[in-house]
């Protein structure tokens, strides 16, 4: 069975991708059979990933690529229509026999809340500088050593090591400061 | 207590995430796991690291400025999220915001229930499999969240005498997906109770949630407790003897 629960020993620029390749296609033709089109398809995939991927992370998902996928398709499904219902677009044709079954289902609070929390932790990624944002995406999704990263940006180890540090505390304070504005922590 | 330590200093915070990168050797990790069963703040801020971690990772998807996916990006160019979006979704939260604050001042067991729950993913779909097509076919069902068709395949197969956990304990988390909270109990009840099985803890974390659900705490707790390894359990444990004091 191919996991993903072990991610911290794999790599999650080759994961991601795979999971894009995967799943993209699929959703695009999901969201253009369900009165949408390709940019909403995209921001629908962006949101969707970033709670699923959440979701691996802690744990609260467990189990193997297939199922990542399932579920990671179950959030895209939840998230279009409920975007498409947000947005009043009264005279919209699904063509999803899923749907009944969708809003019935209890598990949807939880999945509002991951998509919720997802979501303003990419728009506090958003807000750092270039530079943090440059060294954390080297180190946590290339996975690129601090050495590696150093030699890239002309740097010696030990300040990459201090700019990391500084920038993740950059970003947690301003996730903290978010989630207490939005009646989350 | 605050849920989160004021400040995290450098030597924390690397202690953090190299236990989350599975970069500490087995003694470390072992001293900072029993050091973590002790300090609440601790675990939660391993687990808000860790969705900060998430967060730089998937970031990728939503910067149109970085070119690090080439052969997805090279196909789909990312854009970022139009402006009207950001107005409905801000507008959606702050609806949320709103109903969590006035639904959290009471905690139920239904709120707990929908808290915890968590429906399973199913399992990969091996059609190749003809002995055990039927078993398959329902998972399909399962996967695309027909839990009536899956159930009624399942039953079929039942039926015929092909009844074992496995079967069994997809029959229950399908009913307890759809509610059914008495089918549920029904088919997850003999599956916990065989400590040998395979299904076994699985089976006894949903029959847990399925009489948090139907108010029968006694019950969830006796599941719960059987679950000493799993921290989800704990938590729950922990959230019902509050609900009871």
């Amino acid at each position: 069975m191919e996991t993903l629960t072990n991610w911290s020993s794999s790599n999650p620029e080759d994961l991601l991708k795979q999971v894009y390749a995967d799943n993209y296609p699929w959703l695009e033709n999901y969201v253009r059979q369900n009165s949408g089109n390709d940019s909403d398809a995209k921001d629908v995939f962006q949101e969707s990933i970033a709670a699923a991927w959440m979701s691996l992370q802690q744990g609260r998902f467990k189990g193997d690529k297939a199922q990542f996928n399932a579920y990671l398709r179950q959030i895209c499904r939840f998230k279009w229509i409920n975007q498409i219902r947000s947005a009043a677009r009264s005279k919209i044709i699904y063509n999803d026999a899923l749907l009944d079954h969708e809003v019935a289902n209890n598990g949807h609070e939880v999945l509002k809340d991951q998509l919720q929390q997802s979501g303003l932790l990419q728009e506090c990624f958003m807000q750092l500088g270039a530079k943090c944002k440059q060294v954390l995406r080297l180190f946590y999704y290339k996975r690129e050593s601090l050495g590696e990263i150093a030699a890239g940006m002309g740097n010696t180890e030990e300040s990459i090591k201090t700019i990391k540090y500084r920038c993740m505390m950059q970003l947690r304070k301003l996730f903290l400061e978010q989630n207490k504005k939005h009646g989350g922590v | 207590m605050e849920e989160y330590r004021e400040h995290i200093d450098q030597q924390l915070f690397e202690r953090i995430e190299a236990y989350l990168l599975d970069t500490m050797n087995a003694s470390e990790r072992f001293q900072f796991e029993a050091a973590m069963v002790g300090d609440e703040q601790l675990r939660n801020e391993v687990d808000l690291q860790r969705k900060l971690v998430a967060a730089v990772q998937t970031a990728i998807f939503d910067d149109k400025t970085v070119q690090h996916i080439p052969a997805a990006e090279n196909t789909v160019p990312i854009r970022k999220i139009s402006l009207k979006w950001w107005y409905a979704a801000a507008a959606v939260l702050l609806v949320a915001s709103a109903t969590w604050y006035y639904q959290s001042i009471s905690v139920t067991p239904g709120k707990l229930f929908t808290g915890y729950f968590h429906a399973d993913p199913g399992l990969p779909v091996a059609m190749s499999s003809t002995s055990e097509y039927g078993f398959y076919d329902g998972m399909v069902s399962y996967k695309e969240g027909d839990y009536n068709k899956a159930i009624e395949i399942w039953t079929g197969l039942k039926e015929k005498g092909l009844l074992t956990d496995t079967l069994q304990y997809y029959i229950g988390v399908a009913s307890l997906n759809k509610n059914d909270f008495e089918g549920a109990v029904q088919h997850l009840l003999p599956v916990a109770e065989n400590k040998a099985g395979e299904w076994q803890q699985k089976a006894a974390w949903y029959l847990a949630l399925a009489y948090v659900k139907t108010n029968n705490i006694t019950e969830a707790m006796k599941w719960l407790q059987q679950l000493e390894d799993d921290s989800q359990a704990q938590l729950l444990i922990k959230a019902l003897q509050k609900l009871s004091s």
